[in-house]
C-alpha cells in the first residue's frame, strides 16, 4: 500500500529502504571520525558526491552551508599549521603535518556534512515516522524525530530569506564567516523558527498526529540486504584497519 | 440543541507580562454558524480562538478563568484528553508552510493515519478542488494550494469547528475568492479573523468585534456594519451613494449590494486620475532590457522581458501569485542575477548588480518584517543600513531621528523593535530603509496582515514619499483597491512576461478583468455611475463622493 501512495522520484538508483540508509549514512558519520587517511576519506567524499547525482539531489537551499564551509577552509588549514607550529616549533615537517591535519580535519566534516545532507534531502518526514513507528517507538518520539528533520530544509530556506533581506540593508554574505556579524541573520532565524516549531506543533495537536498509530511491516529489498553488507563489511574493515 | 462551544465570562491573563488578554467573554457558536472575527492587531483575537479550539493549554502560558462548554458540557483540564477527542476542533493558521510536514500531497493527507483513511482521503481532496493532486510534491504547489491541502487534512478528521486565522494573507484575489466557495461550502460551524473585510462580509453571517481584550459588538453582519466604527471602505461608498440618493440601503452582502445600487445615481459622479508627475523625463532611473531571470537554470520565471521605471512614478506591480512579481523586484535590487538581458540604472549598463552596493540608491521592503528585525533597540534597528554604509555616528541619529518621526515611531526609540505591534514594525520596516536616502524603493505585498486603518496610513506615505520626498516606488500587490489608491501606473504580469503597462489614466476596468482581476466592490459600486470604464480606488470614490455631499 505505502509503495503504491509513493510518488516516484526521479532518481537512477533504486528505492532503498529508510532503515537502510539511516543505517548507511550513520555509519559514514561515524566512520570518518576512525579513517586517518585521506584517501579513504576522499573515496568516501567520491561516493556521497555520486550519490548527489544518481539520486538528482541538488544542494538547494544548503549551497550557502557549503559555500560557508568552503570559505573557511583556508582559515580552518591556518589554524591547525599555527597550533602545530606553537606547539612543536615552526619547521617544514611541523608545517606539513599541521596541512595534513586541517585537510583531514576538512575532508571528515565534508562527508559528514553532504551525507546528512543527501539523507534529509532523499527522505522525507513520513517515512521516516512510519520507520519508527514500525521499531515499536512510541510514536510522540517517532514524530519529533520525523519534525526535526522536516526542520533542516525549512532553516535552510529561512536563512536564505535573511540573508536576501539582510543583504539589501547593505550586509555582504562574507560578513557572516565572522561571528560578530552573525546577529542579523542569527537572531531572526531563531525567532522566526521558534514561531514555527510552535505552529507546527499546535497543528500536530489539532490534527490528533499524537493520538494516531500507524504500524507498517517493513520490507526489504534485495539492493538493501547489498548495500546493508557493503555497510557491515566497510565498517569491519575500518575498525579492523 | 447546545451552542457547538460556549464561552462564559472567560477571562485570560498572560503569565510573562501579567496583562490581561481576555476580559470577560461572553460568546457562543452555534451549529453551522459563520463568524467574522475582526480588531485591531493585538486585541486578543488569536488567544480567544485558542480557546475556542480547547487548546488554551497547550497554546498559551497564563491564567484562564470562566468557563467553556462543549456541547453544554464543560471542559475542564481533569477531563482534558477524553474532552479533546470528543472535540475535533481545527485551526488553520496564516502561513499554511507551518502546517505541512511531508514533500507529496498523499503523505501530508495519511501523516498519522495511515492508508486507511483513503475515501475519505480523495473525498476531502475532491472537495477543495484538488482531486487528481495525491501525487503532487508539495514544495512545488503554489501558497492558495498549500492552504487547501490543510484544509483537507483536516476535513478528513470531520471536525466539530473550524478556525481560520487570516487565511487570505497570501492569497491573490481569485484565490481569496475561490477558498471562500469552499468554506461556504462547509456545513460545520467556522470562525474567520480577517482583516479583509470585504472578504468577510461576503461570507460572515455574524460579526465579532474585539478591542482590547474585550467584546466591543457581537452581531448579526447587517447590526455591525451600522454600529462598527470598522466600516469597510466599499460600504463606506454604499452608504454615501445611499445618502446621495435619500434612499435606505436594504441588503448588506457586496454582491448584493452592487446589484442594488445600480440603480443610483447617474451622472453625477466626476471623478479624474490624478496626473500630477513631471513630464520632462529624460532617461528612466531603471531599465531592463530583455532579461530571463529565474531560481533554476532551465526554469525562468521572468522571459525576455523589458522595461523601465522614470523617476518618482508609483508602480504597482499586478499578477496572480507565480506571475513573478517578486522576482522582477528581486531582479530590479539586485538580489537574482538575471541569465540574459542587460540592465541599466540612470542609464549606465550594470554588470555586476548586487544587493548590498545599492543602499543609499535602493530600498526594498520585504513582505515579513520578522524576517528583518534583530537589534535590541528600534534606533539601532533603524540605523543598521548606515552603518553598514560606515556612516559617521551624528548622520546616523540625524537621519534616524528624521525618519522615526516621519512615520510617528520617535517615542518608540528606545523600546525593542520585537515589541511593536505589526503595523508598526512594518513602519519601522520602511524607515529603516528609507534611512539610506534611497531614490528607488520596493515594496513586496505591502499590505499583507494590516488593518484597514494601517493600510491607510499606508497609503498616504507612499503617496507622500512620492509627491513631497520626490521618492520612486514600486510595489507587488494582490490589493487591488489598495494598487488603485496609490499607483500612478500599473504593470500587470503574468506567465513570466508584461501583459500590460499602462498609466492609471488609461487604465480601465476591462482592461483588469480581461485579465482576471476581480474589481474591488467600491468600484464595482459606482460602475455605470460614471460615464467612463476608467478604474479608482476606494478613497478617490469617496473623496469624489463628500464633494457631491
Amino acid at each position: 500500500m505505502i509503495n503504491t501512495l509513493k510518488t516516484q522520484k526521479n532518481t537512477r538508483l533504486p528505492q532503498l529502504h529508510v532503515l537502510t540508509k539511516l543505517a548507511m549514512f550513520l555509519s559514514i558519520t561515524v566512520s570518518v571520525f576512525f579513517i586517518a587517511s585521506l584517501t579513504p576519506l576522499l573515496l568516501i567524499l567520491g561516493l556521497i558526491i555520486g550519490g548527489f547525482y544518481l539520486r538528482n539531489a541538488t544542494l538547494g537551499a544548503f549551497k550557502w552551508l557549503i559555500m560557508a564551509l568552503l570559505l573557511s577552509a583556508p582559515t580552518t588549514m591556518a589554524i591547525f599549521v599555527i597550533s602545530f607550529g606553537v606547539e612543536k616549533g615552526f619547521s617544514q615537517t611541523v608545517i606539513t603535518m599541521g596541512a595534513y591535519e586541517g585537510a583531514l580535519f576538512l575532508m571528515r566534516i565534508f562527508p559528514l556534512a553532504l551525507a546528512n545532507i543527501l539523507f534529509v534531502k532523499t527522505t522525507d518526514a513520513r517515512e521516516l515516522q512510519l520507520l519508527f513507528n514500525a521499531l515499536k517507538f512510541p510514536s510522540e518520539i517517532s514524530l519529533l524525530i520525523a519534525t526535526v528533520f522536516r526542520f533542516f530544509p525549512l532553516m535552510s530556506q529561512e536563512a536564505l530569506r535573511i540573508i536576501e533581506v539582510q543583504r539589501s540593508r547593505g550586509l555582504k554574505p562574507t560578513s557572516l564567516l565572522r561571528p560578530k556579524k552573525f546577529l542579523p541573520l542569527v537572531i531572526p532565524l531563531l525567532l522566526i523558527n521558534i514561531q514555527r516549531s510552535y505552529e507546527m506543533n499546535l497543528s500536530m495537536e489539532l490534527r490528533g498526529v499524537y493520538v494516531a498509530q500507524t504500524h507498517v511491516e517493513m520490507r526489504f529489498t534485495k539492493y538493501d540486504i547489498l548495500v546493508g553488507v557493503l555497510v557491515f563489511c566497510g565498517l569491519g574493515l575500518i575498525f579492523v584497519a | 440543541m447546545y451552542p457547538t462551544i460556549e464561552l462564559k465570562n472567560l477571562s485570560f491573563k498572560a503569565q510573562d507580562t501579567n496583562q490581561t488578554l481576555l476580559e470577560e467573554i461572553n460568546f457562543k457558536i452555534e451549529p453551522g454558524e459563520r463568524v467574522g472575527l475582526v480588531g485591531p492587531s493585538g486585541s486578543g483575537k488569536t488567544t480567544l480562538c485558542f480557546h475556542l479550539c480547547a487548546l488554551h493549554q497547550k497554546a498559551l502560558t497564563g491564567y484562564t478563568r470562566g468557563q467553556i462548554l462543549i456541547q453544554g458540557v464543560e471542559f475542564s483540564s481533569s477531563s482534558n484528553r477524553e474532552n479533546a477527542l470528543a472535540f475535533r476542533p481545527a485551526m488553520i493558521l496564516q502561513n499554511p508552510e507551518s502546517q505541512l510536514f511531508s514533500n507529496t500531497v498523499i503523505e501530508e493527507m495519511t501523516l498519522g493515519y495511515g492508508e486507511r483513511f483513503q475515501d475519505k482521503i480523495h473525498s476531502a481532496l475532491n472537495e477543495v478542488g484538488l482531486a487528481g493532486y495525491e501525487r503532487r510534491d508539495l514544495n512545488a504547489l503554489s501558497l492558495g494550494e498549500k492552504q487547501r491541502v490543510v484544509l483537507a487534512a483536516f476535513l478528513i478528521q470531520n471536525p466539530s469547528l473550524f478556525v481560520f486565522d487570516e487565511p487570505s494573507n497570501s492569497l491573490d484575489s481569485d484565490l481569496q475568492w475561490k477558498l471562500l466557495e469552499i468554506l461556504k461550502n462547509l456545513s460545520m460551524p467556522q470562525v474567520m479573523i480577517e482583516h479583509n473585510l470585504e472578504l468577510l462580509t461576503e461570507w460572515a453571517d455574524r460579526v465579532v468585534e474585539m478591542r482590547a481584550g474585550k467584546i466591543v459588538i457581537d452581531a448579526p453582519l447587517r447590526k455591525w456594519l451600522n454600529q462598527s466604527a470598522l466600516k469597510p471602505r466599499f460600504f463606506q461608498v454604499a452608504l454615501e451613494l445611499a445618502k446621495l440618493n435619500n434612499a435606505k440601503l436594504q441588503t448588506f452582502h457586496p454582491r448584493e449590494l452592487i446589484k442594488e445600487t445600480k440603480s443610483f445615481l447617474k451622472g453625477k459622479l466626476c471623478l479624474h486620475s490624478e496626473n500630477n508627475l513631471p513630464t520632462n523625463q529624460t532617461q528612466p532611473l531603471i531599465r531592463v532590457e530583455n532579461i530571463s531571470c529565474g531560481y533554476h537554470k532551465k526554469n525562468s520565471v521572468l522571459r525576455n522581458l523589458s522595461l523601465s521605471v522614470n523617476k518618482q512614478e508609483r508602480i504597482a506591480l499586478l499578477g496572480k501569485n507565480g506571475a513573478g512579481k517578486t522576482t522582477l523586484l528581486k531582479c530590479f535590487s539586485g538580489l537574482v542575477s538575471p541569465s540574459e538581458g542587460r540592465l541599466y540604472f540612470k542609464g549606465e549598463l550594470q554588470k555586476k548588480w548586487r544587493p548590498e552596493k545599492q543602499v543609499g540608491k535602493i530600498g526594498f521592503c520585504f513582505q515579513n518584517p520578522d524576517y528583518q528585525l534583530f537589534d535590541h533597540t528600534v534606533k539601532s534597528e533603524c540605523g543598521y543600513a548606515l552603518r553598514n554604509l560606515n556612516c559617521d555616528e551624528p548622520t546616523i541619529a540625524l537621519r534616524v531621528e528624521k525618519w522615526l518621526e516621519y512615520f510617528g515611531l520617535n517615542s518608540f526609540q528606545n523600546r525593542s523593535p520585537f515589541s511593536l505591534s505589526y503595523g508598526e514594525k512594518r513602519r519601522l520596516t520602511l524607515a529603516s530603509i528609507l534611512v539610506s536616502e534611497p531614490e528607488l524603493i520596493f515594496l513586496d505585498e505591502p499590505t499583507t496582515a494590516l488593518d484597514e486603518h494601517n493600510i491607510k496610513m499606508l497609503e498616504k506615505t507612499l503617496c507622500d514619499l512620492s509627491r513631497v520626498e520626490h521618492k520612486t516606488v514600486v510595489f507587488a500587490t494582490h490589493d487591488l483597491d489598495f494598487a488603485l489608491n496609490v499607483a500612478t501606473r500599473f504593470i500587470i504580469l503574468g506567465r513570466g512576461a508584461v501583459l500590460a503597462d499602462v498609466q492609471k489614466s488609461d487604465l480601465t476596468n476591462s482592461l483588469l478583468t480581461e485579465y482576471g482581476f476581480r474589481l474591488p466592490v467600491a468600484l464595482q459600486l459606482i460602475q455605470g455611475d460614471v460615464g467612463t470604464q476608467e478604474a479608482f480606488g476606494s478613497q478617490e470614490i469617496l473623496g469624489a463622493l463628500s464633494k457631491l455631499q
